[in-house]
């Protein structure tokens, strides 16, 4: 686990991230440099003046005073501006990241989700995003304003005498050496505890969510301990992360101590050898204490950033995985990541109206989850036509490629072998393909919010337009109807029947009705039925049946067996056949 | 009870348990700082004499600073995780007992993030308050009257200056705590939008609605941005100030000997003053907006854990409790009624269930049929004459999984012995569920949920019936058990409660799947609170109105009055 380099992928995916800031960037830290480097030469100033001045009068502090107040006043504004703008620039940057990985997993293949638990996929958008937000934002111009002063700290020690530079790159060996064998201790306790996190808190959100039936079968004691014991081996190896770094920390602390003494020692020597003045020493002594204090910082953000590193090395890992099929990233994804974009000036779509609907030829499809070869594909050999509003009903048994078959006429998986047209032509861009699709189902995507929003989530549409369409379905709805999660307060029947009115609404040119379970209420069924046969009459048509007299009326019927069509043709005959096998 | 007692609980809990500890944490801070003021007076004797041993005591001491700070620190973080510990386990037993009307208005994610967020951060108090008011708060009082024993600098001066300092520290680090409350709420609201877009992605590239949802999540990340843009700006010029302050105390005090009261110029050590100023209170002073804002911080995350606290359920109240009724009856409720701010949800129902018996409650929606289950699970505050009820298995109407193994699903615990396994493999083939054919690869061993395998709605709704099957009681309730399941299934699914029927079992199903109906032995028909018809299939068909109903239609007819009294 504990890979030890990061791939150089993550500092090029930074640099895409910074690329419109970086001038800025780094006039800004010039500033800062520059900046912080002053702030801590005041206390030169004061060790000169000390050291110059045996008999301090008021005169003599009076000019000393306008020194520091001129410098401070300038180094405290360039300090502001720095810190402010790098700060500000460098979160700019980073939600760069955060966009960039939006597009792209929004347009990765279904089986990417299909292989993936939610909880593993949005960890990437909350903590793994809220790592390096947190870091690059505010505490990376910290971070550097603190590599500055140690900077600083050095060169004004070494100002003072070189035989100080001696103490203080012993030090830093020591230091280094401390980091490195802490370092990968360190790290691999903090991956652990990000791993034992999400047990306990998945543990909890259960609870949350059936508390009712925990409680009705009285489990709750057996509940309790399995939290407990999640709980406790989280918090365990927080301990542990803890333990180990205030180990850390008191071992970086015995390393400053030996160098406050060392300079010391070597102050009281170069006072006697090469009379340098008590307030020279003085300095150098704070210094020593102030860099100590520092470099502790320095090295408690430095294991910081690692771990933000690796949030930047997992967002990475999205940024260039393949995406499905014919998706293309949007005209503003800025990444270069090697992946198909739109073109800026989208070529006018021609829209040449055949006759011709839709036209599948020897279609064969399997999920790409079961690619052993050797197994039969789930549809196999499936060619059919639609003329302009022709109507296709579907039967055919439980598992014999129903559900599957919308999937593939959709293209939400890639086709093994065959072809989709719709009017003649093969849409390269799987958007404009979907886009002549509408799919009526009850388990189509429902958000809490109004009825509204999950009309028109986008708002593209007049309240009239609207409620025009809810009127044509004959739902007897307000706009402002709340919906709850996931549509719990509508009825399967009232989701068809809402989807249905998503697919007028955009137009599409052929509807795909999906009986799933037939567990309708029998208004809506009603509803439904009229829409099919009125509203719809010239739209083209797949009806996926549940019951046989959904597709009693359409022009042809195709039974699906064992994901080969059995028999294609008029209503009366395929259902008859059908229904003899039973 | 009131809010505030929660409160005070919630702070007894942080600061009060475990008091010796605690007390420890305080008197260590208290020798780290101790010895840290002493170093300044070694230094300077080591200054004036540059005698080895001086410098020896000096090192000595800080590091003894040093380390007993590290010790204090490490011992915070000690008793902060313990009383995590303690006040998540108080959480977690909470949210067990209260019942669904106690919790409503809160969702999920925000009782989740008592736990994930505000349990660290209230005991922020024990982890950094109060070891860092000792070591910050300490010098600050000190330096004053060390100013002015030494070299007569008045204490109003030096303190004034201080509680200037004190006050810009606070109004900047109220606003910075005011900035990160907001930053988690949006962060909230930004992540219920990225699951939603994940757990629905089926759907929206079906819907072709990819790009809108996107422009969606992206306009709540750049308000997410935009705040925290205001946040770091905020806490920069914090850090601005902080990191510098020593040095502009050191220009102050130089001022005042200058213009105030010249004749202290003689009398003044500049080094000490320097050391003072700019070592002493370098790290007191950098940590000090800090140390407020984390404080403000933790002080909203205990008032949000006691508000949490002092939720409460309203009892039922059953008056008869000595009823007997008759043997033969699986339930019996007379007189049933709930009312909830004023409006009615239950109204006057009586109901008996005999053994064998399968009885469906139908009706519109939001017709009370799923209140009345959870009444008689003594789930609501209803008033009844009386209510007894067998031994029963409910299924809810949202699918509840566990993120575990689906033998762990079923047994509906943890760490379980694998002897059962035979009949949890009978439990689900009652529910219709086959291993594989639903591709569940490892079987029984299959982890699924949120850290697992993710199972469609059907699946999931099966699992939650084969629970039931597992482990059968005398009576079954069942809210909307067909709702996910498609036609083939239904069917041998009624063949399994048929089953169950004919070995003593009852039913009480709530369902709008009106073929189910004819298998039942009678139905009951509840709209706005009120049973307004029980009767058999037969009965049901005969009145125009329900007949309608279940038809789909609308109806000119009228029920009629009570036709089952």
């Amino acid at each position: 686990m504990s890979k030890k380099a990061f791939s150089k992928n993550i500092f090029d995916t930074l640099l895409q991230a910074y690329r419109p800031f970086i001038f800025k960037l780094l006039i800004v830290c010039l500033l800062g440099f520059i900046g912080r480097f002053l702030i801590l030469s005041n206390a030169q100033l004061i060790g000169r003046f000390y050291d110059n001045n045996p008999v301090v009068t008021t005169e003599s502090l009076g000019s000393l005073a306008k020194h520091i107040f001129f410098i401070l006043s300038i180094s405290f504004i360039m300090t502001v501006i720095y810190r402010t703008v790098f700060s500000r620039l460098s979160a700019l940057a980073v939600s760069r990241l955060y966009d960039e990985t939006t597009y792209r997993v929004s347009r990765y293949p279904l089986s990417f989700f299909d292989q993936n638990p939610v909880g593993r996929i949005t960890t990437r958008f909350s903590s793994d995003y809220g790592n390096i937000f947190r870091l690059f934002g505010g505490p990376l111009a910290e971070f550097l304003s603190i590599l500055f002063d140690l900077i600083s700290i050095f060169i004004l020690i070494a100002m003072v005498h070189s035989y100080f530079l001696l103490n203080l790159i012993l030090a830093s060996v020591m230091f280094i050496y401390i980091l490195k064998r802490n370092q990968l201790k360190l790290r691999a306790n903090r991956r652990e505890l990000s791993i034992l996190r999400s047990p306990s808190v998945a543990h909890f959100s259960e609870t949350v969510q059936g508390h009712l039936s925990i409680r009705q079968t009285d489990k709750s004691k057996s509940f309790i301990e399995r939290f407990n014991f999640l709980d406790q081996v989280f918090l365990k190896a927080k301990f542990l992360v803890n333990r180990n770094v205030m180990q850390f920390s008191a071992e970086l602390n015995i390393i400053s101590a030996l160098l406050f003494f060392a300079n010391g020692y070597l102050g009281i020597h170069l006072a006697k050898t090469q009379s340098l003045g008590a307030g020279q020493i003085a300095i150098v002594l704070g210094f020593t204490i102030l860099a100590t204090n520092t470099l502790q910082m320095f090295f408690e953000w430095y294991s910081q950033f690692e771990e933000a590193l690796v949030g930047v090395e997992r967002l990475d890992e999205y940024l260039r995985a393949p995406l499905e099929e014919g998706a293309f990233l949007p005209t503003y994804a800025d990444f270069k990541t090697h992946h198909p974009q739109k073109a800026k000036q989208p070529t006018a779509v021609q829209q040449n109206k055949t006759d011709d609907a839709l036209t599948v030829e020897n279609l064969s499809f399997r999920y790409p989850t079961q690619n052993q070869a050797g197994t039969q594909p789930l549809l196999s050999h499936i060619s059919f036509k639609l003329k302009q509003g022709e109507k296709l009903g579907i039967i055919g048994r439980t598992g014999a490629g129903k559900s599957t078959l919308i999937a593939a006429l959709l293209r939400l998986y890639p086709i093994e072998k065959g072809v989709i047209l719709i009017n003649n032509e093969y849409q390269t861009d799987i958007e404009n393909h979907r886009k002549q699709f509408s799919l009526i189902s009850q388990d189509q995507f429902f958000i809490k919010g109004s009825l509204r929003d999950n009309l028109d989530l986008f708002e593209h549409y007049t309240n009239k337009d609207l409620e025009n369409c809810l009127q044509t379905v004959g739902l007897r709805f307000s706009l402002n109807m709340p919906i709850e999660e996931k549509g719990q307060n509508l009825s399967h029947g009232e989701k068809q029947l809402i989807s249905l009115c998503r697919g007028l609404l955009q137009n599409a040119e052929i509807f795909i009705f999906d009986e799933a379970t037939a567990n309708i209420d029998p208004q809506s069924e009603k509803l439904i039925e009229r829409a099919l046969k009125e509203t719809l009459s010239t739209k083209t048509q797949i009806r996926i049946a549940h019951r046989l007299q959904t597709v009693q009326d359409c022009d042809k019927v195709m039974w699906l067996e064992n994901g080969q069509i059995k028999k294609i043709g008029l209503p009366q005959e395929v259902l008859v056949a059908f229904e003899s096998t039973r | 009870m009131k809010k505030n007692h929660f409160i005070h609980l919630v702070i007894k809990d942080i600061l009060f348990s475990r008091l010796s500890y605690r007390l420890l944490i305080v008197l260590l801070a208290l020798i780290a700082t101790l010895t840290g003021l002493f170093v300044p007076y070694y230094q300077k004797s080591f200054m004036l004499q540059f005698d080895i041993q001086f410098l020896a005591v000096c090192t000595f001491l800080a590091l003894i600073s040093f380390l007993t700070m590290q010790l204090t620190t490490y011992l915070g973080q000690r008793e902060a995780l313990i009383c995590q510990r303690v006040i998540s386990e108080k959480i977690y037993k909470h949210i067990l007992s209260l019942k669904a009307l106690a919790v409503r208005n809160r969702t999920v994610g925000e009782m989740v993030s008592l736990y994930t967020t505000d349990v660290p951060s209230a005991t922020m108090w024990l982890e950094q308050t109060i070891p860092y008011a000792l070591t910050t708060a300490f010098p600050l009082i000190v330096t004053p009257f060390f100013l002015y024993l030494v070299y007569d600098i008045p204490i109003a001066f030096t303190a004034s200056m201080i509680t200037v300092i004190i006050a810009v520290n606070l109004a900047l680090a109220r606003r910075q705590s005011f900035f990160f409350f907001k930053f988690k709420m949006l962060a909230a609201q930004r992540m219920g939008l990225v699951n939603e877009w994940i757990q629905n992605i089926r759907g929206l590239k079906s819907l072709n609605w990819i790009t809108g949802f996107e422009k969606k999540i992206i306009t709540k990340r750049i308000e997410e941005t935009n705040n925290r843009i205001a946040m770091v700006t905020n806490g920069q010029l914090m850090n601005s100030i902080s990191s510098s302050i020593t040095f502009w105390l050191n220009l102050f005090v130089i001022w005042f000997i200058i213009y105030i009261s010249p004749e202290l110029t003689a009398k003044i050590h500049l080094i000490t003053l320097l050391w003072v100023m700019g070592v002493f209170l370098s790290r007191p002073l950098r940590q000090l907006p800090w140390f407020f804002t984390m404080m403000f911080d933790a002080w909203t995350s205990i008032k949000r854990l006691g508000d949490f606290f002092s939720l409460s359920n309203m009892d039922y109240n059953i008056k008869n409790k000595t009823y007997v009724a008759d043997e033969n009856l699986v339930l019996d409720v007379k007189n049933l009624n709930l009312h909830l701010d004023g409006k009615v949800f239950l109204k006057n129902v009586y109901l008996e269930i005999a053994k064998s018996e399968i009885v469906a409650l139908i009706g519109p929606v939001g017709g009370g049929k799923s209140t009345f289950l959870k009444s008689l699970m003594k789930e609501t505050s209803f008033i009844a004459d009386s209510l007894v009820i067998s031994p029963y298995n409910f299924l809810p109407q949202e699918s509840f999984i566990l993120s575990a193994s689906v033998y762990e699903n079923i047994v509906f615990d943890y760490n379980v012995d694998s002897q059962n396994k035979a009949s949890a493999m009978s439990a689900l083939q009652k529910a219709q569920f086959d291993l594989n054919q639903d591709r569940l690869k490892n079987g029984l061993d299959t982890i699924i949920g949120e850290r697992g395998l993710n199972i469609s709605g059907g699946q999931k709704q099966r699992l939650n019936l084969a629970r039931l099957f597992y482990n059968p009681k005398p009576l079954f309730l069942l809210d909307d058990p067909l709702s996910a399941i498609d036609v083939g299934t239904e069917k041998k699914l009624i063949e399994t409660f048929l089953y169950y029927k004919s070995i003593g079992h009852s039913f009480f199903v709530t369902t709008q799947r009106y073929e189910f109906l004819q298998f039942c032995d009678r139905i009951v028909y509840m709209d706005q609170g009120e049973i307004k018809f029980i009767g058999d299939y037969k009965t049901l068909c005969q009145n125009q109105f329900l007949s309608d109903f279940i038809k789909g239609e609308k109806s000119d007819a009228q029920i009629g009055v009570n036709p089952y009294v």
